[in-house]
Formats: structure tokens, C-alpha cells, sequence
């Protein structure tokens, strides 16, 4: 599967008990290393900043909306570009629809779309998203379960036994590569939607070169192991509907740019103390819930049964924000 | 001298600082912006598009959440 923040986050809602997709749940130590090497490479370059206050329900809400597109293409943008470089060739129709969504993004933000600004907070504000995450390595060791009901585990922790969650690497191993991406992240300013946004928007191609070199090294890696399969069937994790596939991720794309950054960025917002980017990932930890629970998730069949009309709600609800919000206190 | 335009972009998200940024810009061929911003990737993506425009930045930190870009020409 490669990393994916949504699939992970979907991963970290199922283990939580929020849905019950019995393939998907395991506690991705790689989200808690984001987090924690993003905190650690912020505290120690004094740009730990606790903030917060900018629209954090819409947040919330833009959030739930992006991993529900991303869960019906199977993926954050981070894995359609590793989807790409393996050769899944369905991929390039989720890349296609992800700049679509952030190409009307622009559209908002030239409109003069704003959440509004945030306000510094104290240095505890900073600290929520670092602490939740540890509580969450915590919940991934100790593995706490209340015995069995009906013969399957009654949680409070899931964890799958088969499928894509039960498929992971070694806890610490896990934590420290998360660890290492979140401090590099955090210095290069990492964001797969900006990389394209600002290539658009400003003719800045910086964030560019990081995606560039994301899929060279994944093709170089995937093509040493012999595991590029140029194909659009038997891909792993993913459906051949061109269609939704682009759907699903216009949808994510634009909900990422009006939040101001692709996934993995928000999780290294976090890091840094930014509150609003904590509540857009607990947005996306029970979007990913919902996903699974209202069958608006794609499986390797195709899409959700209620996958499309989520993707068209959720586009229509993104383009009435990109609307209607502006900063009531512009410059000037 | 004093600053022609002073623009306020604490406080808001990417990639809104650096458009606010250019925006004015685009309508000065020459003369002082003064931008007040609360983070260094606001001060980073406003130096790097003003350089590239032709202009001359310098960053001063004025406390710990606080910087003037100074952009001239």
C-alpha cells in the first residue's frame, strides 16, 4: 500500500471503534511519527507556534468531506503518485481529478476566499495533537481488549487479522520512519497540494520538485524490486473507475486547498502547534468512519454504493464554502 | 523613508499571505511595501515570489511572532 494518510487515518478510525470494517483497522504508528517528528523538528528550529481559531468547524467539515473523496478513489494524493510510480495506471485519473479540485480551489482563493485568521494560543493548544498521538502509540502497545462478544474481540482497539490492516510493518519501525518524514516534512515545507497550487497560482514550481522526486525514487525502488506492473486492472487497493476515481479526488483536491494543504501537510501543521489543522485530521478520522459505515468507500470491486452521491454533495458543500467565506478583516 | 502599502498577513492561511503579497505588488512599479507576518513560511514563500519579481526583500524577526518584510524597488 505505500504510505497513505487517508488510508492510514481510515486505518486509526476502524482500530478506534468508529467503524467496523474489519479489514481496515490497525493504529498506524506512521500518523503518530508525522505528528511527533514534525513537533520535534519545530521545537527544535524555535517554529513551534500554538495557534488556532480560523474556521476550525469548517475544518472540521472540510476534513470529513476530503477523506471521503480520497476513500472513493483509495487514496490520499501521496498515494496516487506511489500508486503512479508502481504502475497503477488509475492513478493518473485520480491525479487528474485532484488537480481539478485544487485548479477550482485557485478559482476561490483568487475570488478572495479566506477561513479567516487564526490567533496565537497557549503553549498547552500546541501540545493537544503531540499528546493525542502518543495516547495513541500507548493504545497500539498496550492493545487493551475487553474480552470477546459474540466470539470477535468488543475492542476498545481493533485490530484486523486480515486485508490491508492487518499488513504492516514492526511498531518501532513504523514510529521511526513516521518520525524522520515529519522532521524532513516540517523543514522542506512538504505539501503535495501546494506543490501544484502554487505551480498554478504563482508559476512556482519548489513544492513541485518535492513530488517530482517522491515518484522518481518510488518508480527507481518499485523498478529495482521488479514491482512496476504498468496496468489499469489487478492493481492492488484500487478500482478502475476512471470516473470516480477523478470524482473522488476533485473532491479531495478542493476540499485540501481550501484548507490550505494536502493531508500529510495538516498532520505536520499539527505538529507545529496549529490547532486548526488538528481538528481538519479529527475531521478526517471520523469522515473516514463515516465512509465506512454509510458505504460511501470504494473497495477493489469499484465505488461505494453511495460513493458518488457523496462525492457530488460533498463537491457541491466544498464550492458553497469557497463562496461564501471571506477574511473580515482584510489588509489594507 | 516610509513604507507606501502596509499589508497585515498574520494569522492567515497557505497560500494567502504570498498572494495578498504579489497581488499589491503587481499594481506598484516601484516603491516600499511594508508586510507584517507571524510565520516563516509566510516570510520564505513572500521573499522567494518578490525576488523573483525583481524586487529587493529583507527580513527582520521584530519578537518571537512577528516579522517585517521589508520589499523594495
Amino acid at each position: 500500500m505505500g504510505v497513505c494518510v487517508a488510508c492510514f487515518v481510515r486505518d486509526i478510525s476502524g482500530a478506534l471503534g468508529f467503524h467496523r470494517a474489519n479489514v481496515v483497522q490497525y493504529i498506524r504508528p506512521e500518523i503518530v511519527g508525522f505528528v511527533i517528528g514534525s513537533f520535534l523538528a519545530a521545537i527544535a528550529c524555535r517554529e513551534f507556534r500554538p495557534r488556532c481559531g480560523s474556521a476550525p468547524l469548517v475544518r472540521f467539515f472540510l476534513g470529513m468531506l476530503s477523506v471521503m473523496g480520497a476513500l472513493v478513489f483509495l487514496g490520499c494524493p501521496w498515494r496516487a503518485y506511489l500508486r503512479l510510480s508502481g504502475g497503477d495506471l488509475n492513478a493518473i485519473w485520480g491525479i487528474l481529478g485532484l488537480a481539478a479540485g485544487i485548479a477550482i480551489g485557485i478559482i476561490f482563493l483568487r475570488m478572495g476566499f479566506s477561513l479567516g485568521r487564526n490567533w496565537p494560543g497557549p503553549k498547552a493548544l500546541g501540545w493537544t495533537m503531540p499528546v493525542l498521538m502518543l495516547i495513541l502509540l500507548a493504545l497500539v502497545i498496550v492493545a487493551p481488549q475487553f474480552g470477546l462478544m459474540d466470539g470477535k474481540p468488543a475492542g476498545p482497539i481493533f485490530f484486523s487479522t486480515n486485508g490491508p490492516g492487518s499488513q504492516h510493518a514492526p511498531i518501532f519501525l513504523s514510529l521511526g520512519i513516521g518520525i524522520l518524514i515529519g522532521g524532513l516534512a516540517q523543514r522542506s515545507r512538504f505539501c503535495t497540494v501546494g506543490a501544484i497550487r502554487d505551480l498554478i497560482l504563482l508559476r512556482d514550481a519548489h513544492l513541485f520538485y518535492g513530488i517530482l522526486a517522491l515518484v522518481i525514487a518510488a518508480f527507481l525502488t518499485n523498478l529495482s524490486l521488479g514491482c512496476f506492473n504498468p496496468s489499469f486492472a489487478n492493481q492492488p487497493i484500487a478500482h478502475t473507475n476512471a470516473l470516480w476515481n477523478f470524482g473522488g479526488m476533485l473532491l479531495a483536491g478542493l476540499a485540501f486547498t481550501l484548507a490550505g494543504g494536502c493531508p500529510g501537510r495538516q498532520l505536520f501543521l499539527a505538529g507545529e502547534g496549529d490547532g486548526d489543522a488538528g481538528v481538519f485530521i479529527l475531521g478526517m478520522l471520523v469522515g473516514a468512519g463515516i465512509s465506512h459505515n454509510y458505504s460511501l468507500a470504494s473497495s477493489p470491486t469499484g465505488p461505494g454504493i453511495y460513493g458518488p452521491t457523496i462525492v457530488v454533495i460533498g463537491i457541491v458543500l466544498c464550492v458553497l464554502i469557497g463562496l461564501t467565506f471571506r477574511d473580515p478583516r482584510q489588509s489594507n | 523613508m516610509g513604507a507606501n502599502i502596509v499589508i497585515d498577513v498574520q494569522g492567515l492561511s497557505c497560500p494567502q499571505p504570498v498572494l495578498q503579497v504579489s497581488k499589491e505588488l503587481k499594481k506598484l512599479a516601484t516603491g516600499i511595501v511594508e508586510v507584517l507576518a507571524d510565520s516563516e513560511i509566510a516570510c520564505e514563500n513572500i521573499a522567494r515570489m518578490a525576488t523573483h519579481a525583481g524586487w529587493k526583500v529583507e527580513v527582520t524577526q521584530q519578537n518571537k511572532d512577528t516579522f517585517k518584510i521589508l520589499i523594495q524597488k
